[in-house]
């Protein structure tokens, strides 16, 4: 099958087979995968570019129906996720500029398989390292503790003070919207959801209570993503949305037998297990960096838009 | 660039007058060695042609395909034709673009982009087709000053003021042609020419399911002994067709309404998910 945008001629079981796997290991880890889309559509061959602005667009969807139960569940917390969208918004517009930027330079493939080699290798470590301290503790009869409540930082010092009653918080504006503008940044460099750097950021540095914190993430994500899919698919032209709707179908198959698959195991167990994936897919961008290139040129057409 | 691209009429009363001149040149006995010297005063050879296609059609389906070139040799020389002497040479130019070629070095152990190089007005598609190879046609520079080769296209860098742009860098230029070569969007096959009878041929140049969109020129050529004796031009088109025109179209021209579209789909399809499994 051919793809319009991503000018390339693709197999369609395999892309529906690559949406239901990422689909199920989001499913079984409750993260949105689009770390894992990315990577593998690049290693499909899809043109890098296409494939950060296409898994914006899947992600879009699959956070969708996380969001809708949370929703259901009455664990958003609707003012702390509008004040982490509106940084998220001015983020991804940033990242619109500096992807268009970059890719005029002939150095977008590079950033973003830097970003991702960096935050994939730092996110893989701490999650392996944690995972087995975590495990040490439950083996040496400890309890596991991941919520510190009322620690005070210096993030309490700060002025805009705003009262979240979901949350049961009373802290500054600034990191909120600190947060919300890196995660918009990532978004549309990376295309990813970004929930990977929001979780622990809102759990770690706001204390957020982690019952509100996925629902919240996933509130955010739906309209960062969707705001970054109209960017890219107006500036870039970069959104295949035939690829995105096989993704999307895939990965939103996938979710449900990976989240039955995932209450089988344990907490310390699939931490550990997803840092590992994560740790192999850093690798493997970072094997690509490092040895040489087959071809060492490329070619890039310098007027688009010829028709 | 044709020679001798004139009206009809004129053409009548060439080939008539070419038949007369034939006959007595049939009639006299040292026909041979008087005909290839006096060529000035004989009528020129000229070629007609026709494409297999107008309109090439590219759907999700679309693998690529063969294109025909039919043509004949008008007033050609008998002598020419017994000793096989003419060569035909057919061409598929496609649309031109501005190419930048970027080189990879490695930089704190990492590769990336470092050197560019940017060619004007390089074809996207070129595939050409000849009963001969084409070092057997005409030397390069007959080859060269035609364009005619993947060798010979005319890779002219780009000027930015920036003199890293400006220098010559005939490594960059090979690279240009081996990528597409590798693609198959250049092509050279000595093959692909055959003549059916004794003036007329047809040429066959294979496209690939990659082949650009857009207006792409045939020109078939006539040689002997090495020189350009006549050619003659005809285009075609290939256009998105089905589906992928209205998306393509919709995506380049109403960019913002796609993008919107792209996120209704997706919104749409959390919300079935949603709606289906938690029934369950």
């Amino acid at each position: 099958m051919y793809l319009p945008i991503a000018e390339l001629s693709v197999n369609i079981f395999l892309l529906f087979g690559m949406g239901v796997a990422v689909g199920f290991l989001s499913g079984m880890f409750g993260v949105g995968g689009g770390f894992l889309m990315t990577p593998l559509l690049i290693f499909y061959n899809v043109p890098p570019a296409v494939a950060v602005a296409t898994g914006t667009n899947q992600i879009v969807a699959s956070s969708v129906s996380g969001a809708l139960a949370h929703f259901r569940r009455g664990t958003i917390d609707i003012k702390l996720g509008t004040v982490l969208l509106v940084g998220g918004l001015l983020g991804s517009g940033v990242g619109v500029l500096a992807y268009t930027l970059l890719r005029k330079a002939g150095q977008l493939d590079l950033i973003i398989a830097i970003m991702y080699v960096v935050f994939l290798g730092s996110i893989g470590s701490l999650m392996v390292i944690e995972s087995l301290r975590a495990r040490k503790r439950v083996k040496a009869g400890g309890r596991v503790d991941l919520r510190r409540p009322g620690q005070h930082n210096w993030i309490h010092g700060l002025p805009f003070k705003m009262r979240f009653r979901k949350s049961k918080l009373y802290l500054s504006a600034i990191p909120v919207l600190g947060i919300g503008i890196m995660v918009g940044v990532l978004v549309s460099i990376m295309g990813v959801g970004g929930g990977f750097i929001m979780v622990p950021a809102l759990i770690y540095l706001l204390h957020v209570p982690t019952n509100v914190v996925i629902g919240t993430s996933l509130f955010q994500i739906i309209f960062v993503t969707a705001f970054t899919t109209v960017l890219q698919a107006s500036a870039n032209h970069t959104v295949d949305i035939v690829l995105a709707l096989i993704l999307m179908v895939g990965g939103v198959i996938g979710a449900q037998f990976g989240a039955a698959a995932g209450q089988r195991l344990r907490g310390d167990q699939l931490r550990a297990l997803l840092g590992l994936l994560v740790l192999s897919v850093c690798l493997r961008l970072a094997f690509d960096l490092i040895v040489t290139p087959p071809e060492l040129y490329s070619l890039a057409i310098l007027n688009a838009g010829a028709n | 660039m044709a020679p001798g691209v004139g009206n009809h009429h004129a053409y009548v009363a060439m080939t008539v007058r070419s038949v007369m001149l034939l006959l007595v040149a049939c009639l006299s006995a040292s026909a041979a060695a008087a005909q290839t010297k006096s060529s000035t005063n004989a009528p020129r050879e000229e070629l007609q042609m026709g494409i297999s296609v107008d309109v090439v059609p590219v759907t999700s389906d679309f693998t690529g395909r063969q294109i025909a070139v039919f043509g004949t040799i008008e007033n050609p020389n008998r002598l020419a034709q017994t000793l096989n002497e003419y060569a035909v040479v057919v061409s598929i130019t496609g649309p031109v673009e501005d190419i930048v070629v970027r080189r990879k070095e490695r930089v704190l152990g990492i590769w990336m982009n470092r050197t560019a190089r940017v060619y004007r007005n390089v074809p996207t598609f070129y595939a050409v087709a000849s009963n001969r190879a084409l070092s057997a046609v005409a030397d390069n520079a007959v080859l060269r000053d035609n364009r005619i080769g993947v060798d010979h296209l005319s890779l002219s860098l780009f000027s930015r003021g920036d003199q890293t742009f400006i220098s010559p860098a005939p490594e960059f230029a090979n690279s240009l042609r081996r990528i597409r070569r590798d693609k198959s969007l250049f092509t050279e096959d000595p093959a692909g020419v055959v003549f059916l009878g004794s003036s007329l041929f047809r040429a066959t140049l294979a496209i690939p399911s990659s082949v650009p969109i857009g207006e792409h020129t045939v020109t078939a050529y006539l040689f002997r002994n090495g020189e350009l004796l006549a050619s003659r031009s005809d285009k075609f088109r290939v256009e998105r067709a089905g589906f992928e025109r209205y998306l393509f179209t919709l995506a380049h021209v109403y960019a913002f309404w796609y993008g919107l579209i792209a996120v209704g789909v997706a919104l749409a399809t959390g919300w079935l998910a949603s709606v289906i499994f938690a029934r369950k």
